[in-house]
C-alpha cells in the first residue's frame, strides 16, 4: 500500500516534471520540422548549385557572389528600399495624424466609435480584393484614376499608371492610400489611451498644445508603439509582404521596374527552378532583416518582447 | 450638439481620410451590380436597375473556392491557437529545465521574413508527401502564426492573478481543468483577437497555395480570384460581385467579434 502511493506520487512527480514539456511538444514538432529544418536547409543549400533534385554541386561562396553582381538583384534592392522608406514614413505619419484626430474627439464618443469601425474596416477585406480594386483604379482604359483626370479636364495627364516604367513603382507605393486603415491606427489610439488622463490635464494647465504638446508629449509616450510599427514594416517590406501587390499588379514590371527581391527569389526558385541560388537570396534578405531588427533593439536599448 | 471649431476640423480631416478610405470599396459594389452597357455609360456612380443576376454568375464560380478558404483558415485557426495556447500556458505558469532558451528558440522565429526558408520549407511539404493537399497548406500556415500568439497569450497569461490559479488548487482542480475551466474564459477577448488577426494572415497569404497547390479545386479564393479576374476581365459587374463575394465571410466574422476584436487590439495586449 505505502509502496504503491510512493511509486503512483514519484510517477506523479515525473509527470509533473515532464508537463511543460508535454504541453510544448506540439508547437515545437512543427517549428522544427518547418521552420528550424528548412533553416538549417536553407543555409547548407546556399553553397550549393541545386535544381531542387538528389544532384547538388558544391560551389562554396559563388551563388553570393553572383548575387553581389545580379543585374536584377541590384535593381530590386534599390526598390525595395524605395518601397521601404516610403512605407517607413507613411506608417509613422498618417495613422498617427488619425490615432491623434480620433483620441481629441473625446467630446464625442459616437463619432469617435463610428471612425474607429471605418479604418478598421477596409482591414478585414482581403488584400487581394483591395489589389485587385486598385488595378482597376490604374487601368488606363476604364481605370477610376484617369476617369477622374478626364472629368477634371486632365486628359493629358491620364495614362496607364501601372505599364509606364517611370510610374509604376510609385503606383504600387500609393495602393491602400491614404493608408489610414490598419493596425497601426488602432495601436497608436491604443497608445494614447493607455496614458494616464492627469498628463493630459497638466499639458493643459501648462499651455501645451497643438503641435508642440503633440511633439513633447504624445510622440514620447506612444515611442514604443511607433517603434513597434517600424520594425514590423522593416520585416514586411523585406520579407516580401509587398509580393502579393507586385505579382498581381506588374508581375515585377515593366521590365525590372517594380521588381522586388521576394518575387526575384521566388522567380528564381519557381520559373528557373534555382533553388540553391534562391537559398543564398533568402539568406541575404533574412540577414538584411535581421541586422536592421537587431540595430533597432540596440539604438533603442529595448528588448521587442518589452 | 454643439461642436467646436478644433472638433470640426479634426471632424473634416477624418470624414475626408475616411471617404478617400471607403470610397474605392463603394465604387466596386457599385460596378458590381452593372451590365457591361451600364459600366460604359455611367463607370462609377450607382446605375439602376441593380442586376443581382452578377452575382450569381460570380457565386457559381466562386464558391467553390470561398469554402476552400474557409475550410483550410479555420482549421489552420484552430490549430494555431491551440499549439500557441499550450506552449504559452507551459511559459507562462511553469518553471522547467531550458525554459527561457525554448522561449527563445521560438520567438527568434518573429525576427525572420518567413521567405527565407520558402524554397526548403516547399521542398519539406514535398518530402512529406503533402504537396497539392490542405495538410501542405494549413500545417504551414500553423507553425508560422502560432509563434507570435503564444507570445501574447503568454504575457496575458502571466497577467493572470496568482490568486485564482491558488484557489482552484486548493479546490483540487488539475492543471488541464485550471487552463479550461478558467484561463481561457479569461482570455476570451484576446484569443478573438488573435483568432481573427490568423484568418485574416493565412486568408491573405497567396504566395504558399501559389507554389504548393496545382489542381484547381484546392485553391483558396485568393488564388482563385486572380483565376476569375483573368476570366472576366472584360465583364467587370461578376467581377466586382466576385471580389464582393469574397470579401463577405471576414467582414461578417469581424462585426460578430469586432467589439472584443478592437478591444484586444486596443487593451495593449497585442502590443509586441
Amino acid at each position: 500500500m505505502t509502496t504503491r502511493t510512493v511509486a503512483a506520487s514519484k510517477s506523479g512527480k515525473l509527470l509533473n516534471k515532464l508537463f511543460p514539456y508535454l504541453l510544448l511538444a506540439p508547437a515545437f514538432i512543427l517549428v522544427i520540422v518547418l521552420n528550424y529544418i528548412p533553416i538549417g536547409e536553407s543555409v547548407l543549400r546556399s553553397l550549393y548549385d541545386w535544381r531542387g533534385g538528389s544532384r547538388a554541386t558544391f560551389v562554396g561562396l559563388a551563388n553570393f557572389k553572383e548575387l553581389f553582381q545580379d543585374m536584377a538583384f541590384h535593381i530590386s534592392m534599390k526598390n525595395m528600399i524605395k518601397l521601404l522608406v516610403f512605407q517607413l514614413v507613411v506608417i509613422l505619419t498618417v495613422p498617427l495624424l488619425a490615432a491623434e484626430y480620433i483620441f481629441r474627439l473625446k467630446n464625442h464618443p459616437v463619432l469617435q466609435n463610428a471612425f474607429r469601425v471605418l479604418f478598421v474596416l477596409p482591414m478585414v477585406v482581403p488584400r487581394i480584393v483591395t489589389v485587385l480594386i486598385w488595378q482597376f483604379i490604374y487601368d488606363g482604359d476604364v481605370g477610376l484614376l484617369n476617369g477622374i483626370l478626364k472629368g477634371l479636364g486632365l486628359v493629358s495627364l491620364a495614362r496607364p499608371w501601372l505599364d509606364d516604367p517611370r510610374l509604376a513603382l510609385y503606383a504600387i507605393m500609393f495602393v491602400g492610400f491614404p493608408w489610414v486603415s490598419g493596425v497601426a491606427t488602432l495601436i497608436y489610439l491604443a497608445g494614447l489611451e493607455n496614458v494616464e488622463s492627469t498628463v493630459w490635464d497638466s499639458c493643459e494647465l501648462d499651455g501645451a498644445r497643438g503641435l508642440r504638446r503633440v511633439f513633447a508629449i504624445d510622440i514620447p509616450l506612444i515611442f514604443a508603439q511607433l517603434r513597434t510599427m517600424a520594425v514590423l514594416t522593416v520585416i514586411e517590406v523585406i520579407g516580401g509582404y509587398m509580393f502579393v501587390d507586385i505579382l498581381v499588379l506588374t508581375g515585377g514590371g515593366p521590365g525590372w521596374a517594380t521588381m522586388v527581391p521576394g518575387l526575384n527569389l521566388y522567380e528564381n526558385a519557381f520559373k528557373f527552378s534555382r533553388m540553391g541560388y534562391a537559398c543564398a537570396m533568402g539568406l541575404t534578405l533574412s540577414l538584411i532583416a535581421l541586422f536592421i531588427t537587431l540595430l533597432n533593439m540596440s539604438l533603442f536599448g529595448k528588448k521587442v518582447d518589452e | 450638439m454643439r461642436i467646436r471649431r478644433e472638433d470640426l476640423i479634426r471632424l473634416l480631416v477624418l470624414g475626408f481620410l475616411a471617404v478617400l478610405t471607403i470610397a474605392p470599396f463603394v465604387i466596386t459594389l457599385f460596378i458590381s451590380f452593372k451590365t457591361e452597357a451600364q459600366f460604359i455609360r455611367n463607370p462609377f456612380g450607382l446605375s439602376l436597375p441593380l442586376h443581382w443576376s452578377n452575382y450569381a454568375t460570380a457565386w457559381a464560380e466562386v464558391r467553390k473556392y470561398l469554402f476552400n478558404s474557409i475550410f483550410a483558415c479555420s482549421i489552420a485557426c484552430v490549430g494555431a491557437l491551440t499549439t500557441a495556447t499550450l506552449a504559452a500556458y507551459a511559459f507562462a505558469r511553469f518553471s522547467f529545465w531550458l525554459d527561457k532558451f525554448l522561449f527563445y528558440v521560438l520567438m527568434f522565429l518573429i525576427m525572420l521574413p518567413p521567405i527565407m526558408s520558402l524554397v526548403p520549407r516547399f521542398l519539406m511539404v514535398k518530402r512529406l508527401g503533402l504537396l497539392n493537399t490542405y495538410g501542405g497548406l494549413i500545417l504551414p500556415f500553423m507553425s508560422g502564426s502560432q509563434v507570435t500568439a503564444m507570445f501574447i497569450l503568454r504575457s496575458f497569461f502571466s497577467g493572470i492573478n496568482e490568486s485564482i490559479f491558488d484557489a482552484a488548487q486548493l479546490d483540487g482542480a488539475s492543471e488541464g481543468q485550471i487552463l479550461v475551466r478558467i484561463v481561457l474564459p479569461l482570455s476570451a477577448p484576446v484569443l478573438w483577437t488573435l483568432a481573427i488577426m490568423n484568418i485574416m494572415t493565412s486568408w491573405n497569404n497567396i504566395l504558399w497555395p501559389l507554389i504548393t497547390l496545382s489542381s484547381r479545386e484546392l485553391y483558396p479564393v485568393t488564388v482563385g480570384l486572380m483565376f476569375f479576374q483573368g476570366q472576366y476581365a472584360i465583364q467587370r459587374g461578376p467581377l466586382m460581385a466576385g471580389y464582393i463575394i469574397s470579401s463577405i465571410p471576414l467582414v461578417l466574422l469581424f462585426m460578430f467579434a469586432s467589439k472584443s476584436f478592437i478591444r484586444g487590439l486596443s487593451s495593449g495586449a497585442v502590443k509586441m
